[in-house]
């Protein structure tokens, strides 16, 4: 189990508090994922509907791509106009003054579906 | 598993129907096939959870399965205490090679991060003279979106108290489970395997009066108490379990800071 913790994290970016590696209180946890509509006019924010709440805090734990690309196409499922979706996972860890140093964990793209299609 | 039941409700009814069966029928909770229906329902619940389910709910499933497999022995007792011992001490020493691993505990920043962010140590932070409205600035430099500007109120807010006081627990902590794991997986005749009881009732008895986690601590106590040699140990462990009761029911460092909740 513990093998299988620390392959998870180093491969996969399992959340080092989970997983069974009893990392818990052991490192700062701060993860969160965004989403952006991607259309003609550029890229916007888009807020998580709340049926997707557990499927993003799954994500944020352990970033899988294929978590991600399901989270971005039950988003592009009901976005008229839109071109793509994209999710991202970001950590943001901080310096020796509590500076912020966030950084991009992973990311996926799926295409909007032409409508009627 | 009664005082802090587990899984979400596929799981429950049946986890709390088997526990109360497990002290009211004779015989039940020294079966081993009670305790393998246990250990499924619990590994169930973390793979049902999967990946979130905290590290206690790990440690469950497998204890329940060292239960489970002791009172199938000839000699359920003396099993148990191998299986409960064996299980702190590498529970214990993998938190604390985490803490030593983590780029971010050792100096500090985990404690000074969670001091702010996390509830269960909003009256610590009180106590050591961060208000509320320096708790909310530091709170929205902390956890503000990544991709967002920061709000101009946000700026990280500390005491030196508090700063004092993350050094200061980051390595006591860290310390503590250090010699809980040793002394637990130490031979019993050797000089750390004679401090087992008094390391984990110390670090029950302080870790979870700040940090109050009350279904590992009273699952830790559990197990120490299946390994206890001594009656009047024993009677200790019931004590810090009675504790830890306490400090989830009380919010004792809000009274001491003035706080009424």
């Amino acid at each position: 189990m513990a093998a299988m913790h620390f392959a998870l994290v180093r491969c996969c970016q399992l959340h080092p508090w989970l997983g069974g590696g009893f990392g818990m209180f052991s490192t700062v946890d701060e993860r969160r994922l965004l989403a952006w509509r991607i259309g003609p006019e550029g890229e916007e924010p888009l807020a998580l509907p709340y049926e997707l709440e557990d499927a993003a805090e799954r994500a944020e734990a352990l970033p899988g791509e294929r978590r991600l690309r399901a989270i971005a196409a039950a988003l592009a499922a009901d976005l008229p106009g839109a071109q793509a979706v994209r999710v991202e996972v970001w950590e943001t860890r901080f310096g020796p003054e509590m500076e912020r140093e966030p950084h991009r964990l992973r990311a996926a793209l799926v295409g909007v579906p032409p409508a009627g299609s | 598993m009664l005082l802090a039941p587990i899984g979400s409700w596929l799981v429950r009814p049946a986890v709390l129907v088997l526990s109360v069966a497990g002290l009211l029928a004779a015989g039940w909770a020294a079966s081993p096939r009670f305790w393998a229906a246990l250990s499924a329902l619990a590994a169930l619940r973390v793979a049902l959870d999967w990946p979130m389910s905290d590290n206690h709910g790990y440690l469950l499933a497998i204890w329940c399965a060292a239960l489970a497999v002791a009172f199938a022995d000839p000699r359920p007792r003396a099993r148990l205490a191998q299986h409960a011992r064996l299980l702190i001490g590498l529970a214990f020493a993998l938190a604390t090679l985490q803490k030593v691993w983590a780029p971010d505990y050792l100096d500090g920043t985990f404690f000074r991060w969670a001091f702010a962010v996390d509830p269960r140590f909003e009256d610590l932070g009180a106590l050591l003279g961060r208000g509320e409205e320096a708790l909310e600035r530091t709170r929205l430099w902390l956890t503000a979106p990544p991709h967002e500007p920061l709000p101009p109120d946000a700026a990280f807010v500390e005491t030196p108290a508090l700063r004092a006081a993350a050094h200061g627990f980051g390595w006591a902590t860290v310390l503590l489970e250090g010699v809980v794991a040793l002394a637990f997986l130490a031979p019993s005749a050797l000089g750390p395997g004679r401090l087992r009881d008094a390391a984990l009732l110390v670090f029950c008895a302080a870790t979870y009066a700040i940090a109050p986690v009350a279904g590992f601590g009273w699952l830790l106590l559990a197990m120490g108490v299946a390994q206890c040699e001594s009656a009047r140990r024993r009677l200790l462990y019931l004590a810090v379990f009675a504790l830890v009761v306490i400090y989830r029911e009380v919010p004792w460092l809000a009274l001491l800071g003035g706080r009424w909740p």
